[in-house]
């Protein structure tokens, strides 16, 4: 456990930015799917085409394809064929998580599971809630993958100080946004910012990134954006213990998002057990 | 302030007024009166992992809304 004496010196902006320059670049396969989220107009064989290219969005497509749930096993060997049983968004939602996952390397920090099962929970929540306030779905859930990057960032970039931050959340039993702000004088939601910037993001990422802990309330009621829409998805996966971590708290949830929302219990249940489902299926099929 | 029982605040049930926590929920906007350790105990019958989940919120002395939909879900989950 670290002491306030052994606390590592806080990080400022400036050091934060220069250290995010030196991060390895996102593959441009990568690049590019993000770059296409949204776009209506994107069809079966450039994804095949920009999938089939990737080892890895390659052999982690076609082992959700393979998978018992859908009956197909071991009959799926082509990207198209995939395309075509679980449909564009699955499949480029399982090519995106993959490709992200293999961005930054596993022995980064101890809670690396743990960090992706809440990411791809938060993705899945933020998809299957779109559609309910008539978002767009892809980028949702590609705006639920994305949401914590910040703290990947802060754990690539100073992996002793970011130990730190995971030894004072343990020993004071806070949230992470409040540890980082401890130890290091800066979160991963203005990491999350930095690194966006750094990595060409788009507006909308590059807002809900840096802003889905807080969401702005001056204009009531609140209007469901991707950024509350975020905030939402992130609180849920939380409330679910979609991360498996066993210390997992729920951070408070912004109730005029909550009020906008107008969830009956039974579409609560309907979409607990949707995304629980659906995460299963997602880390079975990205498991290394 | 909307106060609430244990019994509603976990279960859903409708309290004297007839009124559950769910059909409550959106009017919750501010710290609640009842005694969160009554509440927070009984969310640990129920499921202990589920509370310990929301127990920054309960701490605060804040009804996490999420709480109760979720605790529900993990009763329907282990009654079916």
């Amino acid at each position: 456990m670290n002491t306030a004496l052994d606390r590592p010196r806080c990080i400022d902006l400036d050091d934060l930015a220069c250290r995010t320059q030196e991060l390895p670049t996102l593959p441009a396969v990568v690049l590019e799917l993000l770059q296409a989220t949204g776009d209506a107009t994107l069809n079966l064989d450039e994804l095949a085409a920009k999938i089939r290219h990737d080892q890895v969005m390659t052999a982690r497509v076609l082992r959700l394809a393979n998978s018992s749930f859908y009956g197909m096993t071991g009959q799926i060997s082509l990207v198209s064929e995939a395309i075509t049983i679980l449909g564009l968004r699955a499949v480029r939602s399982v090519a995106l998580s993959a490709r992200l996952m293999c961005a930054f390397p596993s022995q980064a920090h101890r809670h690396h599971v743990a960090f992706w099962r809440h990411t791809m929970g938060t993705a899945l929540c933020a998809r299957a809630l779109a559609h309910r306030f008539d978002l767009d779905e892809d980028e949702a859930f590609t705006a639920g993958l994305l949401h914590d990057l910040g703290r990947l960032c802060l754990m690539s970039c100073f992996p002793g100080p970011y130990e730190a931050v995971m030894d004072y959340q343990q020993e004071h039993d806070c949230y992470p946004l409040h540890a980082e702000r401890a130890v290091l004088g800066v979160d991963h939601q203005q990491a999350g910012e930095v690194l966006a910037r750094c990595w060409h993001f788009s507006a909308s990422m590059t807002h809900v990134m840096s802003k889905h802990h807080v969401v702005s309330t001056s204009e009531l009621p609140v209007t469901m954006d991707l950024v509350a829409l975020i905030h939402l998805a992130d609180n849920v996966a939380h409330a679910l213990g979609l991360s498996g971590d066993p210390d997992e708290s729920v951070p408070p949830l912004d109730l005029h998002v909550w009020m906008a929302t107008q969830i009956t219990p039974q579409d609560a249940q309907a979409l607990f057990v949707c995304v629980e489902r659906e995460l299963a299926l997602l880390t079975d099929a990205l498991a290394t | 302030m909307t106060e609430d029982t244990p019994s509603s605040a976990t279960t859903g049930e409708p309290d004297s007024a007839g009124v559950s926590l769910n059909e409550r929920q959106a009017s919750i906007s501010v710290p609640i009166a009842a005694p969160l350790s009554s509440v927070s105990q009984v969310a640990s019958t129920i499921d202990p992992v589920v509370a310990h989940r929301f127990r920054h919120c309960l701490a605060q002395q804040q009804l996490h809304p999420l709480m109760p939909l979720v605790l529900q879900c993990r009763t329907q989950g282990a009654q079916s």
